[in-house]
């Protein structure tokens, strides 16, 4: 693997994690808002 | 290659409208309990309602899935669906995929579920399980298909992320074989695998078993050589139902054409029809198409029967082929370099020469 390779693969895990943290973070805030009435 | 700017444009506004997307059931969920008074909160339910069902589901997602691909692929293979382009090759490659990613991605899975989780949410198992069983399965459902839709568009969309995605696509044969056909860095990175996992853990796992099995069936169905959805189609008094049905889920003539070889005959859309379970998304940002037709090729034009271990495991191994876009200093995207010409479109060019000095010899 090049360092080229490894930039793509960081890049690419990081749009991964951003797929996932963000609509997480809607489920959970909102949940957490309804309970909250 | 760089992102072209229409591209990331809409990218953005699809994206922007997604996160409202992500919020309709909670804002639908909402409104429910303010109309009807419930507070479920307050009395979070022990035991899930069916547990009948809940055993099918739990069967389904460990053994049960496999199996029926198996099955299906067996039969795929006695009809002769492959012919003779499952080469030796492609049947590595088929295998490999098929067992690899269960071997590898499950035990990620648990593993982020079990000791991952925890760390990263302490204190937070369970603080859902209030939520009912049909608002956990609407919330469910968009969380893990929506996040998909975005994963797979991406990977169509931004030029770095194809190769990734690459492997999928070079089957030239639909079916359970290439139904689970993929490079481990794609499998193994899903994030909606891990959003769902999170949800498990704060207590929608019940929700989050339904989705799974009714999307595994929805997508197998899809990926499967056998069309059936094709008596939908030929029967008129079925037409509404097929109509409905073609813009909800994807149906193996939607997913068929986003593998399709080419573009060119109006019904393949290999740059479109990103939809997994639901096919809504493709229609609600304009990337679907409907022909209710199966294309006549399916696979990558420019495929040259690359390494199982290079699709499999690229970018840590790569094609020995020359110019391929698995190898070292390949191309990202080859039908988007710039001068590129699909063999269809070079043999029509030959035969346009080929005429010519036909005629010119007349």
């Amino acid at each position: 693997m090049t360092s080229q390779d490894f930039i793509i693969l960081a890049r690419k895990i990081f749009i991964g994690i951003v797929l996932a943290v963000v609509p997480f973070l809607i489920f959970f805030l909102g949940l957490k808002f309804i309970q909250h009435f | 290659m760089p992102l072209k700017k229409d591209t990331a444009q809409k990218i953005l506004r699809d994206g922007s409208i997604s996160l409202l997307l992500y919020a309709l059931p909670l804002l639908l969920m909402g409104a429910w309990f303010y109309i009807t008074g419930e507070k479920p909160w307050l009395h979070p339910p022990v035991k899930p309602s069916i547990p009948v069902l809940k055993a099918v589901f739990e069967n389904l997602s460990s053994w049960g899935l496999p199996v029926l691909s198996l099955g299906v692929g067996v039969a795929e293979f006695l009809l002769g669906l492959y012919e003779k382009r499952w080469t030796r090759n492609e049947k590595i490659l088929d295998l490999v995929c098929f067992f690899g990613s269960k071997i590898i991605v499950r035990p990620t899975v648990v593993y982020f579920t079990l000791w991952l989780l925890p760390l990263l949410l302490p204190g937070l198992r369970g603080v859902f399980t209030w939520v009912p069983l049909f608002w956990g399965f609407l919330i469910i459902a968009v969380a893990d298909d929506l996040t998909q839709y975005w994963y797979h568009r991406l990977h169509h969309q931004v030029p770095f992320l194809w190769r990734f995605h690459r492997t999928h696509h070079s089957a030239s044969y639909m079916g359970m074989a290439m139904a689970s056909r993929q490079n481990i860095i794609y499998t193994i990175f899903f994030s909606q695998i891990y959003l769902t996992a999170a949800m498990t853990y704060l207590g929608l796992g019940y929700a989050a078993l339904l989705v799974t099995g009714v999307k595994s069936l929805i997508t197998l169905a899809a990926h499967s050589s056998i069309p059936w959805d094709k008596p939908l189609y030929s029967r008129r008094w079925l037409h509404p139902l097929a109509w409905v049905l073609e813009r909800l889920i994807s149906t193996p003539a939607t997913h068929h054409a986003h593998h399709a070889a080419s573009n060119d005959d109006g019904v393949g859309h290999y740059k479109g029809n990103f939809g997994n379970m639901f096919f809504i998304w493709d229609v609600l940002f304009g990337t679907g198409i409907i022909t209710r037709r199966y294309p006549k090729a399916y696979g990558l034009e420019y495929y040259q029967g690359e390494e199982w271990y290079a699709q499999f495991l690229w970018p840590i191994f790569k094609s020995r082929k020359e110019g391929s876009e698995l190898s070292a200093g390949g191309p990202e995207v080859s039908d988007e370099v710039p001068g590129y010409a699909s063999p269809a479109f070079e043999a029509e060019e030959e035969d346009f020469v080929r005429k010519k000095y036909l005629y010119d010899l007349q």
